[in-house]
């Protein structure tokens, strides 16, 4: 009985054996293991600090220090802003006053009356004066013949001569003020530039481009008006060869008639 | 049942007991996972040792720098609106544009004033239609023009190469008047263009000002290009002046040579 009992111990205590072998089977070499591992990553984190972001942060800086160098020094240093500033400033001054005391010089140079009265018409303010540009012209150059004492092709020409001539001193008066208007608007653009910054100077810039544009096209009407005057010109002369062609054919027509006439 | 209990612990031997003892220091010994990671002193140590680490390297190598690209990059700010892009420049400049706006209008008016002057009709509609400013009036300058300054000669009335010399030269003093009228309108357009570039100036950035400016250049050099066709224009009606007064020069001394031809003749002078 005792060893029938004593054989389930014994089975009893050999089963602990291997319940002890698995429990030391799973020990802690898994700790041992998870320390090392986070020695790696923590000194992974700081070679990826050092070296990675670090050195970039540290190059970044430098390309910063440098681009704000380059604006600082070279592309906007403040002293030679200044001194461009003082240079418009100073050059606006001496040479407005100069082109301000040039352009108002008189060039009227007509003694007696009547053309003097015409000069200063045609000189005088556009549009209010271009009445008196009339009236005048016709003082000095007289008007068209009446029809009375001239044919009707001679007083188209001369009607005609005398318009082109006048419109011209009208476009030539035009011109005049708009030429002192752009010269207004270059002298006020050239203080705004003495007062500017790099970066407002496109924006004048710009504005130069245009006026010149706007300059360009009042130039354009003068060429215009200098074209008409020219082809009035040649347009004369021919009519005048016309004319005496035509004049010609009649006289010599005359004569042959008058050379076979009773005589013959 | 405590008796039973009692009973049964008695009934185990010795040797059982120093092996369950032995057994339950063990598993009493085992270090569990948990306490492996954190709650162990080694461990502890290298890890604390490792985050101060790179506690110092955030602030030396990430934290340091960035501070200072932060202050460098304030720096460039500033730079930037108080001395290349100060708003108060920029708004002065766009102001200077509206200003700019009525006097481009007014002068856009006074070239636009009328300069009609002829009194007769046929003088006053050439007039009207070489300053019409129309290119479609072109279409009329031809007819005008015979009306003021007459047709060519008939072939009865002179010789050909007299009408020869007519013809062309009234045909560039129409041509030269027609191209007058194209660059009038032309000039109108240009004179329009320009109040629309500077109506854009007003609201522009010094950033976009740069587009306008390179259009207001490309207009510029278009406009250029028609100054320079209207003095090409300019250059041919004083070549056939020229032209037709060596003509009548041509003509003279061949009317000299006729006439001392017929001469010799009446007279019966030997040639």
């Amino acid at each position: 009985m005792k060893n029938r009992l004593a054989f389930p111990r014994f089975v009893k205590s050999l089963l602990l054996v291997p319940a002890l072998i698995a429990a030391l089977g799973l020990l802690p070499t898994r700790a041992n293991g998870q320390v090392g591992d986070i020695i790696l990553f923590l000194r992974q984190i700081e070679t990826t600090l050092q070296d990675g972001i670090g050195a970039v942060l540290g190059e970044l800086k430098s390309v910063e220090n440098t681009i704000n160098t380059l604006h600082e020094s070279l592309v906007w240093p403040v002293a030679a802003i200044n001194q461009a500033k003082g240079f418009i400033h100073a050059t606006a001054n001496h040479y407005q006053s100069l082109f301000g005391q040039i352009r108002t010089l008189a060039v009227n140079s007509a003694t007696l009356a009547d053309p003097r009265s015409l000069e200063s018409s045609y000189r005088g303010a556009a549009p209010s004066g271009f009445a008196n540009i009339q009236t005048a012209y016709t003082q000095v150059y007289s008007a068209v013949p009446p029809a009375a004492n001239a044919q009707i092709a001679d007083r188209n020409m001369i009607d005609m001569d005398d318009a082109s001539a006048v419109a011209s001193l009208k476009a030539a008066s035009i011109s005049d003020k708009t030429s002192d208007a752009t010269a207004a608007l270059a002298d006020s653009l050239e203080m705004q530039a003495s007062s500017a910054a790099p970066g407002s100077a496109p924006i004048l810039a710009t504005q130069a481009q245009i006026a010149n544009l706007e300059s360009q096209a009042q130039q354009q009407k003068l060429w215009a008006a200098e074209l008409r005057l020219e082809a009035a010109r040649l347009a004369h002369d021919n009519a005048l060869l016309k004319r005496s062609a035509v004049h010609k054919a009649v006289l010599q027509q005359q004569v042959q008639q008058t050379g076979s006439g009773p005589n013959q | 049942m405590k008796t039973n209990l009692a009973a049964h612990i008695h009934n185990l031997s010795r040797k059982k007991l120093a092996w369950a003892a032995g057994a339950t220091l063990l598993i009493l010994l085992i270090p569990t996972v948990a306490v492996a990671q954190f709650g162990l002193d080694p461990c502890c140590a290298i890890i604390s040792a490792g985050l101060n680490g790179i506690s110092g390297l955030l602030k030396n190598v990430v934290a340091q720098p960035l501070g200072a690209i932060q202050q460098m990059r304030q720096q460039a700010l500033t730079f930037e609106q108080q001395t290349v892009y100060p708003l108060a420049a920029i708004n002065q400049a766009r102001g200077m544009a509206v200003q700019f706006q009525a006097q481009f209008a007014q002068m856009r008016q006074l070239s636009q004033v009328s300069v009609v002057s002829a009194t007769l009709p046929a003088p006053q509609q050439l007039q009207q239609s070489i300053l019409s400013r129309d290119p479609g009036a072109i279409a009329n300058v031809g007819a005008n023009y015979v009306a003021v300054y007459g047709p060519v000669m008939r072939a009865t009335d002179a010789a050909p190469g007299l009408r020869d010399v007519v013809d062309s030269t009234d045909a560039e003093a129409q041509a030269a008047l027609k191209k007058a009228l194209e660059i009038d309108a032309l000039a109108d357009l240009e004179l329009q263009a320009v109040e629309q570039m500077n109506r854009q100036l007003q609201n522009a950035a010094p950033g976009s000002a740069a587009m306008i400016e390179a259009q207001a250049a490309a207009w510029n050099l278009r406009a250029s290009a028609y100054t320079q066709s209207a003095i090409a224009e300019l250059v041919r009606v004083r070549s056939i002046d020229l032209a037709n007064r060596g003509a009548q020069t041509k003509f003279s001394a061949a009317h000299a040579a006729t006439l001392r031809t017929n001469m010799n003749r009446v007279l019966g002078t030997p040639q």
